[in-house]
């Protein structure tokens, strides 16, 4: 708790607020701004570039193709790391190093190096080279780095929520193991799924190093849409700043849907220790 | 036929042996109580009964079935947890419902067997509730109702009332033995609390280091100890260690001599209850009051005498003439005095 007399507490407050705001309100600002010069606000305020980027096929063919890979990212991994990790809780504690190290890598390789080498992986077989430059290549390379924020949240609720002890109370009632993951694991982490699966969605919504390389420009997501936008010959910085506006309200309706569903519960995202 | 039937039953973890050729026949609609300190098997003995740990070696049986190899839904056992396992987002009703959802119970039937296990449990009011609305009793009656209601072969209690109160403990100990009488259900009871099985139990079975090393009826277990360890485990006993005389005789200055079925020179251990110390006898030894503690219906004194310390049970109105300090004498029943080898168990 923070001590000392009421302006200062004030004082604080209202700076750490400021420092986090101030960003969203220069983007607001200037997404309305007619022109904008050496001046705390802008000359004007238009609606124009709200309309005209809303009005874009190209803004929302990228914002279309951003939401959906970004949605397949959420399920694809919620499929491929919820049963390893549940696993790895219940039954067989080996998988848990494998896992952790797989999370590691995205941390140690910076995000080109990971782009540039999963296209040329793919490239070496007949049978994988289909996949070179294709949305279902970037779909893939996402889940794969962009997991360990999905599987450090779900982690840390399963951790929390005990899962061994409740695998143990429901299987000597009778339940196998993929009905204790449905009926009881699943219900009792929701706060960690939420969670994670919103980390993955906002990591793949701003996904850009993986999709410049592996798919470049013949599949624009909305983050290379920017990127064009921000130096191309056709440069609509205000747009820019109006996508990325639209992007953080999805991001926010989607936390909003979570902190009602959980009422205030707080979420443990980091790994806890463990109960012995 | 007996309702559990352990044999010879091996556990190790790592260099730790957790069991040691564990026999064990736990008759139909038996309670038998497990008791022992921390680390000395006895969960691990429960969860190799439930499936959730495999023994290295031995076999068990539930009934006329080896359910050795067999994972624990498919063994037929209701089991009580420590720490409630009660599933979060599930109300009372739905918790006890989940064993039968389980094992396909229909919808009527099930909602009837809910009913009658919440009423059995004395919760129908709490049935919509979650587990956090409700206290840690009540929590550990719907685990108990959940055990229960898919009718189980054997009911497994792992320290079931270790979480709560001193009050809903006894409450609760009370009612856990009168429903398994009720139903008539073999049932295993794990606990540390001699009181506590000494109460609930039909028999109870001493553990120490991954071996059973006595089982017998309550009262037996209690007053005639047949092992070293569970006279010194049961009952607050103290433990004198003495040396038979030439007499072949074990004796604490003039408190007690007993004949010993011991050779002279043998060093051996000479156990006894407070209960059986008497005060101020015309002899006995001298001694003092070190500490006087309430007991309730007695007063537990530790009493320093010049050959040792030991300690007596005085009821509870006489606390007043043993102040801490009180010079007093001290004799022993000798009915009571039990003689065990020093270097046995």
């Amino acid at each position: 708790m923070l001590d000392g007399p009421l302006w200062l507490r004030i004082g604080v407050l209202a700076s750490v607020a400021l420092y986090g705001v101030l960003p969203l309100i220069a983007t607001a600002l200037y997404s309305l701004a007619t022109v904008w010069r050496r001046k705390p606000l802008p000359d004007g305020i238009t609606l124009a570039w709200w309309t005209s980027t809303l009005q874009d096929p190209g803004f929302l063919w990228a914002l279309g193709r951003s939401l959906g890979i970004s949605v397949l990212a959420v399920i694809l991994v919620n499929l491929l790391i919820l049963p390893p990790l549940y696993w790895s809780h219940v039954a067989n504690r080996r998988i848990r190093p494998v896992l952790e190290a797989c999370a590691l890598i995205p941390f140690v390789l910076p995000g080109v190096v990971m782009a540039a080498g999963i296209n040329r992986f793919v490239a070496l077989w007949t049978l994988t080279s289909r996949l070179e430059a294709t949305p279902g290549l970037l779909l893939m390379a996402i889940v794969a780095t962009s997991f360990p924020v999905y599987l450090w949240a779900v982690d840390g609720s399963m951790r929390a929520a005990n899962v061994l002890a409740l695998w143990e109370a429901a299987s000597t009632q009778g339940a196998g193991s993929w009905r204790i993951l449905r009926r009881v694991v699943v219900p009792s982490i929701g706060t960690g799924l939420a969670a994670g699966s919103l980390l993955m969605f906002a990591s793949a919504m701003g996904e850009l190093a993986l999709a410049r390389i592996i798919t470049g420009s013949s599949f624009e997501t909305l983050t290379l849409w920017q990127l064009r936008k921000l130096h191309g010959t056709d440069a609509d910085p205000n747009g820019v700043a109006v996508a990325s506006l639209l992007s953080l309200f999805v991001l926010f309706a989607f936390s909003f849907a979570i902190a009602i569903r959980n009422r205030g519960r707080s979420v443990q995202m980091a790994p806890a220790a463990g109960k012995g | 036929m007996p309702g559990v039937r352990l044999d010879g039953l091996n556990k190790r973890f790592g260099s730790v042996a957790a069991l040691r050729d564990l026999s064990l026949d736990i008759r139909d609609g038996e309670l038998l109580a497990l008791l022992g300190p921390s680390g000395c098997g006895k969960t691990t003995l429960l969860r190799c009964v439930a499936g959730l740990s495999r023994p290295d070696s031995g076999v068990i049986r539930l009934g006329d079935r080896d359910v050795t190899d067999q994972p624990p839904r498919t063994r037929d056992v209701g089991m009580v947890f420590q720490g409630y396992a009660l599933f979060p987002t599930m109300t009372a009703a739905e918790n006890v419902g989940f064993p039968l959802e389980s094992r396909g119970w229909s919808g009527q039937r099930r909602r009837e067997r809910i009913t009658e296990m919440l009423m059995l449990v004395g919760l129908e009011h709490a049935a919509l509730r979650y587990p956090h609305q409700l206290s840690g009793g009540q929590q550990q009656r719907v685990a108990l109702a959940r055990a229960l209601a898919a009718r189980p072969n054997v009911l497994l209690l792992d320290e079931p009332l270790s979480a709560l109160d001193a009050l809903t403990r006894t409450t609760l100990r009370d009612e856990i033995r009168r429903i398994q009488l009720k139903v008539g259900m073999t049932a295993i009871y794990v606990t540390h609390d001699q009181a506590e099985a000494l109460a609930v139990a039909d028999r109870v079975g001493v553990m120490d280091q991954g071996r059973l090393i006595e089982v017998g009826a309550p009262a037996d277990v209690y007053r005639r100890p047949s092992q070293r360890f569970t006279a010194a485990f049961l009952g607050g006993r103290t433990m004198l260690e003495l040396v038979v005389d030439a007499g072949s005789r074990v004796a604490w200055g003039d408190a007690f001599s007993i004949a010993a079925p011991y050779p002279p020179g043998t060093r051996v251990v000479a156990a006894i209850t407070p209960e059986s110390v008497r005060l101020n006898p015309a002899d006995g030894i001298a001694g003092r009051v070190v500490l006087a503690s309430f007991r309730g219906s007695t007063i537990r004194l530790q009493i320093e005498t010049d050959l040792g310390e030991i300690a007596a049970d005085v009821a509870a109105d006489s606390a007043g003439a043993y102040p801490a300090g009180a010079a007093v004498r001290v004799s022993v029943a000798m009915e009571a005095v039990q003689v065990f080898l020093a270097d046995g168990t």
